[in-house]
């Protein structure tokens, strides 16, 4: 249930221009997001009506992928919960085999505001980068993220632009968009399925790409659940990043703009 | 002949083992173990309830087993000795913990390996299943009404 969002929110709301995007894609991973997806999905609608809508349903238990059908979306159900990685890239293999020119990618559960897509895709579209993210951190104190969430992004925004050598704010922004040529590229084993956060820039990055960050608002996940809650949890996700980050470090550079 | 050779055999074997600080049932509980284990996998494997791809893995390690049953012990403390240790025991321990260990990675990369695959089966499921969906009569009655029109595959495409 949508309360009223506490976010102030710093980028003002773009809003809903006319002039055509053409054609793109939206694709939204979602687990157990009955309640808060159909919103969510009003509001791409809205915002860009010429975007076809995909929701990967990661196994839901409810009504998922029920409530995208009657919204219109297309619907990419996996046969069991393989979680937000597979899922994401699933997505992105859609994306490549119908030939969409963009994607935007965004959290189900109503944290991303819609009305920044069409900004993101014609970043991307424009050709000013090959990849954007959407930051919640390039303008105000919009959104203040659990503390184990915070001490990640510090870090791991430190590590992304060192290595990157380009400002990173907000490395585990699920909010993105990117070109064809990207997800392209990710959707091979080069993708790190099993935990995509901070260490894909790094690859898209190395794989010779641009990416660029772009400012968001966010409001708190309005279900209430998060995927780093708890004690361990947090530190076992900690952990994992910088493994992941050194282990692409450690391998060869990725021929993603070779082809 | 077989039955008077049988004697001396054991004689010889005993010799062997003659001034051996290793007690033979010790000896003896380890070629059990061996035996038994090697009996399990070839059940297992009969049944298939292993694969054969695997069997050979563990058919190694109660080959192991039985070596060290009856190993005499003076080479088991020449090898101790060449890992530095004074203790035979301890080194077999050891020994034996670095084969299971090695074994145990041996699974987790098998284990990662399946798991792409398995991620990419259910990936293409996905995709394929919306593009059946794609390609079925308009939407509104999910239920397939039994085959008055099987060959309707060019739906609009949304």
């Amino acid at each position: 249930m949508p309360e009223a969002s506490p976010a102030i929110p710093p980028p003002p709301r773009p809003t809903p221009t006319l002039s055509g995007l053409g054609r793109g894609v939206v694709v939204l991973p979602a687990f157990d997001e009955e309640r808060g997806l159909g919103e969510v999905l009003a509001g791409l609608r809205q915002a860009c009506p010429s975007f076809d809508l995909v929701v990967v349903d990661d196994g839901s238990r409810d009504r998922t992928a029920e409530v995208a059908r009657r919204h219109g979306a297309v619907v990419l159900r996996h046969p069991f919960n393989m979680g937000y990685g597979a899922a994401l890239q699933t997505a992105y293999k859609y994306a490549a085999r119908e030939g969409y020119p963009v994607l935007v990618q965004l959290d189900a559960d109503g944290q991303h505001d819609p009305a920044f897509v069409p900004g993101l895709a014609r970043h991307v579209l424009e050709g000013r980068a090959d990849a954007v993210v959407g930051s919640r951190f390039l303008v105000g104190e919009g959104y203040i993220p659990p503390f184990a969430r915070r001490v990640g992004m510090v870090l791991f925004g430190y590590i992304a632009s060192v290595v990157t050598r380009r400002r990173v704010t907000d490395p585990t922004s699920g909010y993105q968009a990117m070109s064809a040529r990207v997800f392209g590229f990710l959707q091979t084993d080069a993708f790190p399925a099993d935990y995509p956060d901070a260490d894909v820039l790094i690859l898209l990055h190395r794989a010779g790409f641009k990416v660029e960050e772009l400012p968001v608002a966010m409001r708190l996940s309005p279900t209430g659940k998060s995927m780093h809650s708890g004690v361990l949890r947090p530190m076992f996700y900690v952990f994992k990043m910088l493994l992941s980050i050194l282990v692409t470090l450690l391998r060869e550079p990725p021929r993603g703009l070779a082809r | 002949m077989a039955r008077r050779a049988l004697l001396p055999a054991c004689l010889l074997l005993a010799g062997c083992y003659a001034d051996d600080a290793m007690p033979l049932q010790q000896r003896m509980v380890a070629a059990a173990v061996a035996l038994l284990l090697t009996l399990t996998i070839l059940e297992l494997v009969r049944k298939r309830r292993l694969r054969e791809e695997y069997s050979w893995l563990w058919l190694l390690v109660g080959v192991g087993i039985a070596a060290s049953a009856f190993v005499p012990f003076r080479y088991l403390v020449l090898l101790a000795n060449s890992m530095g240790s004074d203790n035979p025991p301890a080194a077999i321990f050891f020994l034996g913990f670095i084969g299971v260990t090695l074994l145990c990675l041996q699974f987790s990369v098998r284990l990662s390996r399946m798991t792409e695959q398995i991620k990419n089966l259910g990936q293409k499921v996905a995709l394929l299943e919306a593009e059946l969906e794609r390609s079925r009569p308009p939407a509104d009655r999910p239920a397939p009404t039994s085959g008055d029109d099987p060959d309707a595959g060019d739906g609009p495409a949304p």
